[in-house]
């Protein structure tokens, strides 16, 4: 039951009897006939509750991007259904236009659509519609909330895939098909060609030079077919936010940007978003859709408010790897966590595995250290100043057991952790 | 009744909602109401039982309280005295003016009855019992008793009755309080001599008594009040106890009442306008569909386990701690910036800093080795110094 503007005038007018024939029967006929057309109106409108609902909604959306989702609404009663419908998406889909007048002859069905326009990452929900009939007089209406859930599917916006061509140029030069050639020092013979001037020297292979007229090269190409696992830590520490952005958005950038040049570069890529068990996993499957099951399996990956266990951690990659690996580990290097949980498994992965600890950096931090202007700030200074020497002491620690470390501010951090990648793919340690 | 459809996925169609659940669904929508007026009919139920009978008004002999006059009421009552409580000033005069001997209690706390209405009541009454009268009441009841202000709290308690009115022969003393009136005899004089001032007057059929304590529950049993009050109240067999209230004033002068001059519709009206204003309420305050919640993740700035260690520095003035760390953090650059390992020696680190970049050795070792800093302001110049300093050295 709800009441329209027309009912409120009406009562207003109610007004002139009560004044003409001052006293309280007058006043309960005028409230007994409003009362009555009320009724009346509510009585005659059409069932809001036979109303079939249905809904297409896109099966996901990269966010950033719009999307619109649609809304059947069915009349399979006998009445002409007037009125309006709202549709209840959750605020951060970015829905505007979520109420409609709707006018629905009997047996007749309508099609709405919901322009999105998603602000977060993850599964949003619409859980309910309500559909108001109004009466014919618009005096009332009856009012009912069908259950109606729906999900979208936001996907991590990927921004980071502006650095993939640079860096997939990169990747070519070392695989020989550029012009410039870069030779890496473990890497597998693929052919022998004429000597063009500007090769290294110590490539020309004497005794095929003998055999023929020319000088003759070999050439490498990097390894291909190793295996590259990315643990994504889902901890605590993955919730803070550095410039505006959760450490396990710039992770879930760093992971894209690297899993697709792992990809294109011939590497069998497998992620797995970990703290206290797997929370998402992806397994190195056709190529064609790995960045797609990439992106799914990241879309609701929220911060767990609990602390890593990483000693279940070598199990799990185990379980995934048996072979000699790249292990990407995107965590935080902040010190008790660290101290704690990862140092003491990490000789374990070292022995058999590259290790690459990619953490973010907080660039606020440096900015404090740097300002001296007044006391508050200079106190702000020598707090940060330590915070960072932990910080550096840690990484010490952790390059002493033999990991790489890749420290970089939100948005250095996926480029670099693609560098450290071809470094490391150039050099043949992987 | 919904089903899900999508171009390429069909999502399980939620299962049309069971009777239970729909009822269950109008107890979540309806709850609040239901409670609300549970509540409403509880309180008023609870209101009517614990006040309903009950009379808070001071010396009434229905109120049990402190204050009240319930204890020689009924006292009284067990004498076969009837003691009738009329509401209203009409209901008094035709109690006074029924058969038999009877008493008036007037007790005209708000001087609510004018000259003619207690003139009236005089001349219906017999004996008169007045209690803390004002000017008007005596004028009318006791015309040679005048008022003489409020017995001083300091005044001597208990005041000896030392008088010869027969109701007050039984009592010797009895607590000071209330008013005092000038009059030719009376008893529990508080005044000096040739200034007598009286807590208990008798002047013809009207007796006036100075202090209710006299007659309060509370106070009743203290010295002799309880004789006092049993022989001046219990005289005759009836006994009126009469405390006019804010009805029995009798407005007068034209238009005391204003509302009285507007048109009969006004008010009718107005209540429309309140019944308009809950309609327009329903109208708007109905929200077309429940709210919809928005799951919000965690936000934990990075940076502020740092910030709280600076705050705490702060406010334990820990200069040396902060000066410990700054200097520290400054001898890890210059020793990345000089290229010197992580091992070397802070002696080692100022002297090479001092030979590479010319800057006077003296004034580095003053930096990095500095005396007892004090005050806050002694710790901003030396921060500000070593910032310099590294950017003379080259530390971006």
């Amino acid at each position: 039951m709800a009441l329209y503007r027309r009912f409120v005038w009406l009562a207003l007018l109610g007004l002139v009897p009560v004044v003409l024939w001052p006293g309280v029967p007058t006043i309960l006929i005028a409230l007994g006939v409003l009362s009555a057309l009320a009724g009346l109106d509510v009585a005659l409108a059409a069932s809001p509750r036979v109303v079939v609902i249905e809904r297409a909604i896109p099966r996901s959306v990269r966010l950033g991007e719009p999307a619109t989702a649609q809304l059947y609404l069915h009349n399979p009663g006998t009445r002409r259904l007037r009125g309006s419908v709202r549709d209840g998406w959750q605020p951060s889909t970015g829905a505007r236009n979520t109420r409609f007048p709707i006018d629905l002859p009997a047996g007749e069905r309508r099609v709405f659509a919901i322009n999105l326009q998603p602000v977060r990452r993850g599964d949003l929900s619409v859980h309910h519609t309500t559909v108001r009939s109004s009466g014919p007089m618009g005096l009332a209406a009856r009012q009912l909330t069908h259950a109606s859930a729906g999900t979208l599917r936001v996907l991590p916006p990927f921004h980071a895939k502006r650095h993939l061509p640079s860096k997939l140029q990169r990747l070519r030069e070392l695989d020989g098909r550029a012009a410039i050639q870069v030779r890496g020092a473990g890497t597998e013979f693929d052919s022998l060609r004429d000597y063009v001037r500007g090769d290294d020297v110590r490539s020309i292979d004497w005794r095929a030079t003998a055999r023929r007229q020319n000088v003759v090269v070999r050439t490498w190409r990097p390894e291909r077919d190793r295996r590259v696992v990315i643990v994504l830590d889902t901890s605590r520490t993955s919730a803070a936010r550095v410039a505006d952005e959760p450490r396990l958005d710039t992770g879930i950038e760093a992971s894209l940007l690297l899993a697709v040049l792992a990809e294109r570069g011939g590497d069998r890529v497998d992620f797995l978003a970990y703290d206290r068990r797997p929370r998402a996993r992806v397994e190195s499957a056709s190529k064609a859709v790995m960045l797609t099951q990439l992106v799914e399996a990241m879309a609701p990956l929220e911060p767990e408010l609990i602390e890593a266990d990483f000693s279940g951690l070598p199990a799990q990659v185990r379980a995934i790897s048996t072979h000699r690996s790249l292990l990407v580990l995107l965590t935080a290097l902040d010190s008790g966590a660290v101290e704690e949980g990862l140092l003491p498994i990490l000789p374990a992965l070292t022995s058999q595995h590259v290790v690459v600890i990619a953490a973010v950096r907080d660039p606020e931090l440096d900015e404090r250290a740097a300002d001296v202007s007044d006391a508050a700030a200079v106190y702000r200074a020598a707090a940060a100043a330590r915070t960072l020497q932990q910080r550096e002491a840690l990484k010490t620690q952790l390059r002493a057991v033999g990991a790489e470390i890749v420290d970089a501010a939100p948005l250095e951090l996926p480029p670099l952790l693609a560098d450290t990648y071809i470094r490391l793919k150039a050099t043949g340690r992987l | 009744m919904s089903r899900i459809k999508d171009g390429d996925r069909l999502l399980a169609a939620p299962r049309p909602a069971s009777a239970r659940s729909v009822w269950a669904g109008r107890w979540r929508a309806w709850r609040l109401w239901i409670i609300i007026a549970v509540v409403a009919v509880l309180a008023a139920v609870y209101y009517a039982l614990a006040n309903g009978p009950h009379d808070t008004r001071v010396l009434s002999p229905q109120n049990p309280g402190p204050e009240g006059g319930k204890a020689v009421a009924r006292v009284l009552a067990d004498h076969d005295i009837s003691v009738e409580q009329p509401d209203g000033l009409d209901a008094a005069l035709a109690a006074l003016r029924a058969d038999g001997g009877t008493t008036l209690l007037l007790h005209d706390q708000g001087g609510y009855l004018n000259q003619d209405q207690l003139t009236e009541l005089d001349e219906a009454a017999g004996r008169t019992v007045l209690v803390e009268p004002g000017f008007d009441e005596l004028r009318v009841f006791a015309p040679s008793t005048r008022p003489a202000g409020v017995v001083p709290e300091e005044a001597d308690s208990p005041v000896a009755a030392d008088c010869p009115v027969p109701a007050v022969a039984e009592t010797r003393e009895a607590a000071a309080g209330g008013k005092k009136y000038r009059a030719a005899r009376g008893c529990f004089n508080y005044g000096a001599r040739d200034h007598e001032a009286y807590g208990y007057v008798v002047e013809g059929t009207t007796t006036v008594l100075g202090n209710p304590a006299y007659l309060d529950n509370g106070h009743v049993l203290d010295f002799d009040h309880a004789p006092l009050a049993l022989r001046t109240l219990g005289a005759e067999p009836t006994l009126v106890w009469y405390q006019p209230t804010v009805a029995d004033h009798e407005f007068t002068g034209p238009a005391a009442n204003p509302f009285e001059l507007l048109p009969d519709w006004v008010s009718p009206a107005t209540g429309w306008l309140l019944l308009l204003g809950v309609i327009a309420i329903l109208w708007r305050a109905r929200r077309d569909g429940p709210l919809v919640s928005e799951p919000l993740p965690v936000v934990v700035p990075a940076s502020e386990t740092a910030e709280g260690r600076a705050r705490l520095y702060r406010d334990a003035q820990a200069i040396d701690a902060a000066v410990a760390a700054l200097r520290s953090a400054s001898l890890d650059r210059l020793a990345v910036r000089l290229r010197l390992g992580h091992g070397s020696r802070a002696d080692d680190i100022v002297a090479t800093a001092a030979k590479e970049s010319g800057l006077p050795g003296s004034r580095l070792r003053r930096l990095y080795f500095p005396e007892k800093i004090t005050g806050e302001a002694g710790l901003v110049e030396w921060a500000q110094e070593l910032h310099t300093v590294e950017k003379e050295i080259g530390i971006p």
